[in-house]
């Protein structure tokens, strides 16, 4: 809530922008940023909010859970934006902190990613239809254009008129949901129509309505049958963006389904002969699980292997929300934060290979890397895109840390034993079975395991394959300093998480009681 | 109420069915905003309750911001491809 300060500083962006460098707006996005997530942070220890505290006239609700997933978005957020600090491939070295602006710099990409940010953190503490509206709004118009923000690349650009079309049929639908719930109860907060519903029998139109939001919220997820559009939207805009695409909406969103359906899991519909709202959750799951896990095998772009991971990812955190326990909650939490975390590092391993000099192979072998910030040569779309590239910029002797990183993210993504992606497998799978539903659990199982094949692959053409482009020398990939940093620690977190789990798996325990004992 | 409704509709239909033409894309997507802020000043007016009229400010003023957006993707998607028609051409 103490978010005016960004946009006191979105404000600033714009007016100054002539004689300071993106690298300092980028720098000053961070530390806001990170403040921000520090006084969210700050906010978990007031009494009251254990309960629940209503602010703006009721307009949005703010909770433990609503905090925590505030400074956990906060977090991530700086973390993702280190992406674009101090990454001057064409120069490089990033020696430039002063350097003139030069011509046609993306100077707003912070700012748009300030927008979107307080997007989502009003987005999870909304508990009116009215913030549900807004918040998703401000959150997807300010992804529109960041995925638009290469305007000189048609492939960014088509990208982002898809993710244009699709998000906004998506928020027209959550509108026609919300304003049929209004219509037909008559009031807009999420309080009142849990009362209205759990003392009147709930009509098919307060289904329908739910059924409408549902299937919205599902859309921007990217979740089964509505996932047609991730997979081409991911490979097409720049994988910077794609980062933030594929990881900071999906968890504003779910932490959002989480709260709509602890806080109101409208207890009429709930009870009722056919819960509809599990029970959409459910089917999505399934679908999710297959069809993230078949249709990965044939991709043969990483980023399109990576939106179909991610889809089957999906699949796992709706099946925990669906289950709605204690346990299933707690399952659905950590796979989120384990989700986030593994994403993050994956991706700036991703880019990190594609700082290489010679990372685009036949788009403009020049401007390596992903130049938000300089298009004196603009890449027509970014570095890597082939599975196939990765085994001549990644291979063993160009830098074996970094592809040893990459394979121990990619083995967590797939669920092996000692790292973090099992052990939130293995918890949504536990609740899963407690609560009875063997048949997802098998088909989870199974698709995890097909799933594991295509990862296994990216691992084989990473330390196997013989480079394909040999008339490049192979030549040391090197991250900055920050990259190396960031990536460095999540992935001691991934591998050491086994030898002390209990700081992450006791604060989620307390978040989920937070959900159902206050 | 119905009449929103079947508005929507139309809007929805239209989005669906076209094939040709982007900006036709874009009016449909308006069409449905705006049908749905009719519905809630229509609900509004029947409990006499003047939040949702507040709520169907909002709703115009995001589906103005929202269609400029997409005319802003639609001209930069046009100044590279030569076309906004939505069948690919043949590369």
């Amino acid at each position: 809530m103490l978010l005016l300060s960004i946009l006191l500083f979105s404000a600033v962006v714009p007016l100054t922008s002539v004689h300071m460098s993106t690298h300092v707006f980028n720098r000053l996005a961070i530390l806001v940023l990170l403040y921000s997530s520090v006084l969210a942070w700050n906010m978990l220890y007031l009494e009251p909010i254990g309960v629940g505290l209503g602010i703006y006239g009721g307009l949005s609700h703010v909770t433990l859970l609503s905090q925590a997933f505030d400074t956990f978005i906060l977090a991530c957020a700086s973390i993702i934006l280190l992406l674009g600090s101090g990454v001057i491939p064409v120069l490089g070295q990033h020696g430039s902190w002063f350097e003139p602006i030069a011509k046609g710099r993306v100077a707003e990409y912070p700012l748009i990613i300030l927008f979107t940010t307080l997007g989502m953190s009003s987005l999870v503490s909304s508990s009116d239809l009215v913030t549900l509206f807004l918040s998703i709004e401000l959150q997807s118009l300010a992804l529109y254009i960041l995925a638009t923000i290469y305007r000189d690349s048609e492939a960014a650009t088509s990208a982002g008129l898809k993710y244009f079309i699709v998000g906004a049929l998506s928020s027209s639908l959550i509108l026609l949901g919300s304003c049929l719930l209004y219509g037909l109860t008559g009031v807009s907060s999420f309080e009142g129509v849990y009362l209205l519903c759990s003392m009147a029998v709930a009509n098919s139109g307060i289904h329908l309505a739910l059924v409408i939001i549902g299937i919205a919220l599902l859309f921007k997820v990217a979740a089964a049958p509505f996932h047609n559009w991730a997979p081409d939207v991911y490979d097409g805009v720049p994988t910077i963006v794609t980062t933030w695409l594929a990881i900071m909406p999906k968890v504003a969103i779910l932490a959002f389904l989480g709260e709509f359906q602890g806080f109101t899991h409208l207890g009429g519909v709930y009870e009722t002969a056919y819960p509809i709202w599990p029970n959409i959750l459910l089917v999505s799951a399934l679908l999710s699980l297959v069809i993230g896990g078949l249709l990965g095998l044939a991709q043969y772009r990483i980023k399109r292997l990576l939106a179909y991971s991610t889809i089957s990812h999906m699949g796992f955190i709706l099946l925990a929300l669906a289950i709605h326990t204690q346990e299933g909650i707690e399952a659905y939490l950590f796979y989120l934060v384990q989700y986030v975390l593994t994403s993050i590092n994956i991706f700036f391993v991703l880019l990190a290979f594609g700082d290489h000099p010679y990372g685009s192979a036949w788009d403009t072998p020049s401007s390596a890397g992903f130049s938000l910030f300089d298009n004196a040569e603009l890449p027509k779309n970014s570095p890597i895109r082939y599975i196939s590239h990765i085994s001549r910029n990644s291979n063993i002797q160009s830098n074996p840390a970094l592809a040893l990183t990459f394979a121990i993210t990619l083995f967590s993504m797939a669920g092996t034993p000692p790292l973090l992606g099992f052990f939130a497998k293995l918890m949504v799978l536990y609740a899963a079975g407690h609560a009875g539903f063997f048949f997802l659990v098998g088909v989870a199982i199974m698709a995890s395991v097909i799933s594991a094949a295509y990862y296994l692959r990216v691992i084989r053409v990473i330390f196997f394959d013989t480079p394909q482009f040999t008339d490049t020398p192979t030549c040391r990939v090197r991250p900055n300093g920050n990259h190396s940093m960031v990536i460095g620690t999540i992935t001691l977190l991934i591998i050491l998480f086994i030898a002390n789990p209990l700081p992450i798996l006791n604060c989620l325990h307390l978040l989920a009681l937070s959900l159902f004992y206050w | 109420m119905f009449f929103s409704l079947i508005l929507y509709l139309i809007g929805m239909m239209g989005f669906i069915v076209n094939r040709k033409n982007l900006v036709l894309m874009l009016l449909c997507l308006e069409l449905m905003l705006l049908a749905v802020a009719l519905l809630l000043l229509l609900s509004s007016y029947t409990f006499s309750d003047i939040l949702a009229q507040g709520f169907g400010i909002y709703v115009i003023a995001v589906a103005a911001a929202e269609s400029a957006i997409g005319l802003a993707i639609i001209v930069a998607f046009y100044r590279l491809r030569g076309s906004i028609a939505i069948s690919n051409p043949k590369r």
